[in-house]
């Protein structure tokens, strides 16, 4: 037992003497990720802008229902994803090979003539390239749907009533009672977003999308850190771990003592970079709802809970430094996992966004457990399943990287 | 079995279906040291992996004062220093820190004052981190971490290799002091100094061990080989 503690302090001092260097590396990564997520938080924004694509109108929008259109567009321009054109089609096609055009809609020559008639059966036609399908042709096509039924319902209705007041010979009231549908009409258009609520769930795991960054980012973080310390734990001295077993410290306690001093690294980053995050959310700079709604115990515990996280990432990457010889392979063989196990885990994108298959790898690889755990945790729900599964992994991590070191120890002392 | 030394018998070890050591048995007295010779992959090392505690074998005993060392594991590491080829050091950390690792801090400060690491020169940068070390300084450094306590045999992997006649002399003098006071030497080399030093030497050569006389002559030991 002494001898473990000597050679854990051992590993701490090691740490220690070159904690500069690893803080300034750290520093540096942090500042790629901030930027990183500063960048993707403007790009959300810009999209949101640029989400309102641009949708052409073709067809007769000179008649009275044009004027409509137009009415609706304009009381309603601000509330729709996308921008309405008035276009000649060949202009449309134009614009859609320049790309400044998303779609545009053909409304039929007759399709007035057809409303005032009582009938419905010439559809109006929705053009894109097919570069548009996928998520926005389908937001497109949703939004074709309800513009279809905006135009033609209110103008079927108001061209009935006025062919149903010609039939019984009221046609002076006509103007007045026209009127009186469009300020209905309008009405109804101009209190659309008071029909309903809408409530905002989260992007995955029940957090909210500042919450769901948060964790991303402070896993991210976290398998990214691997980097840094490759030059102290890659490839370890072989004599002198022939040496300590020879002495009686078994490979065990040499990877234990490794490892707890490694953990308590990460630790220590985990530390800082949470304090940054609560201080950036204290200080109004952005805003994670969960931890707003949490008290300093609460909180307290939140942060007790991510350091089994810590746990799991510091003792994949042990694994990963047992594992690879030389400074350089193992920067690149850490680097390389923290992007596909970011990826497949989730921190780039929610798992929901992937398809089933990876979904169900995702969320049973060690860093989608993680990110998963630590999501429930934020919003303070029971995660004993990704607790098991952490724990396991922990100490599947902690045995694969043992038994390489035997096997290191032993090629080496036969070879 | 040797009464004041200590004798390996029979020791077998195969290693991934190739058979390294077959039968090795050997003697040495206190106060001596033993050379053993043989060309690259012949299983010196794998030896003296086996005697330190490093490697099992399959079979055979190391007997020392009546005890098989093989067995008798706490014993061992306190008898036993073994130097392997490698540096057994953290390259970060500096030489008293590494030193600390195998002694106690009052037990340094002794040696450093008066005992095997004033012998080896330790003392002269002791506050020097290991990566600014010379070969020679880090292979002293490195017998100084494992001859503490002071055991009485020594086993030791090619510890000269590629060092300085300076270096090399104060480790052959520290040598010779430790074979003078008793401490029994069990030398892997290939260097033909460090045979020099060697009271008996074997040639290991597939898998079996042979008393071998060196005379100075270089050309019959490469042939032996």
């Amino acid at each position: 037992m002494k001898s473990f503690l000597v050679y854990f302090t051992m590993q701490l001092k090691r740490i220690v003497k070159i904690f500069p260097t690893i803080l300034c590396t750290t520093l540096l990564l942090c500042s790629v990720l901030g930027l990183g997520v500063a960048m993707l938080l403007q790009a959300d924004g810009e999209d949101e802008r640029q989400l309102k694509v641009s949708v052409g109108l073709v067809g007769e929008l000179d008649t009275y229902m044009g004027y409509d259109i137009n009415v609706m567009l304009d009381v309603l321009s601000s509330r729709f994803g996308a921008e309405f054109v008035s276009v000649t089609e060949k202009e449309a096609r134009q614009r859609i090979h320049n790309g400044t055009m998303s779609a545009y809609v053909l409304l039929p020559e007759d399709l007035v003539e057809n409303i005032s008639m009582g009938k419905n059966d010439k559809p109006i036609t929705y053009v894109t390239s097919d570069g548009k399908r996928g998520i926005s042709g389908i937001v497109m096509d949703e939004v074709v749907t309800v513009i279809a039924e905006l135009i033609t319902c209110p103008q079927s209705s108001i061209f009935g009533m006025q062919n149903y007041l010609r039939d019984v010979g009221r046609e002076d009231e006509i103007w007045q009672a026209t009127e009186e549908l469009n300020i209905i009409y309008i009405t109804a258009l101009i209190d659309i977003y008071k029909m309903g609520d809408r409530e905002i769930i989260g992007m995955a795991n029940q957090v909210s999308t500042a919450g769901y960054y948060a964790c991303s980012v402070v896993v991210i973080f976290l398998i990214m850190s691997g980097l840094n310390c490759s030059s102290l734990f890659s490839g370890n001295k072989m004599g002198l771990c022939k040496l300590l077993v020879s002495k009686g410290q078994k490979v065990g306690n040499q990877v234990l003592g490794e490892y707890l001093a490694y953990f308590l690294l990460l630790l220590t980053f985990f530390c800082m970079v949470i304090a940054v995050v609560l201080g950036a959310a204290s200080a109004g700079l952005f805003s994670v709802p969960e931890l707003g709604e949490m008290n300093l115990g609460e909180m307290l515990l939140f942060v007790l809970q991510f350091i089994v996280v810590v746990g799991v990432i510091s003792a994949l990457q042990f694994l990963v430094y047992e594992m690879v010889e030389g400074v350089v392979s193992s920067i690149l063989v850490q680097f390389i996992l923290a992007v596909a196990l970011g990826y497949i885990g989730g921190c780039f994108y929610p798992l929901s966004f992937m398809p089933e298959g990876l979904q169900l790898l995702g969320g049973l690889s060690p860093v989608g457990a993680a990110l998963k755990y630590a999501d429930l945790c934020l919003v303070q729900e029971a995660a004993w399943k990704e607790l098991g599964l952490l724990v396991i992994y922990l100490v599947l991590f902690l045995l694969l990287t043992i038994w390489i070191r035997k096997r290191r120890v032993e090629n080496e002392a036969a070879l | 079995m040797y009464q004041t030394g200590i004798e390996i018998a029979g020791i077998k070890k195969n290693y991934k279906s190739k058979t390294i050591l077959k039968d090795i048995t050997f003697q040495a007295k206190r106060g001596s040291c033993v050379g053993l010779l043989g060309g690259n992959g012949s299983g010196k090392s794998t030896l003296l992996s086996i005697m330190a505690g490093v490697l099992k074998s399959d079979a055979g005993s190391f007997l020392y004062a009546g005890e098989d060392l093989l067995q008798k594991k706490v014993l061992a590491e306190k008898v036993i220093g073994y130097v392997p080829q490698g540096n057994p050091l953290m390259e970060e950390l500096s030489a008293w820190d590494n030193l600390r690792l195998w002694y106690s801090k009052e037990e340094l400060c002794r040696e450093l004052e008066s005992g095997v690491l004033k012998m080896l020169g330790v003392d002269e940068f002791i506050k020097l981190p290991v990566r600014k070390m010379s070969g020679g300084m880090k292979k002293r450094l490195s017998i100084g971490c494992c001859v503490a306590n002071n055991p009485e045999i020594l086993l030791l992997d090619e510890p000269s290799a590629a060092l300085d006649v300076v270096c090399k002399e104060r480790i052959y003098s520290y040598l010779e002091t430790y074979k003078s006071k008793g401490g029994i030497i069990i030398l892997a080399t290939h260097d033909t100094q460090e045979i020099e030093l060697c009271d008996k030497c074997y040639i290991l050569k597939d898998g079996r061990l042979k008393e071998y006389q060196y005379d100075g002559d270089i050309h019959h030991l490469a042939g032996c080989l």
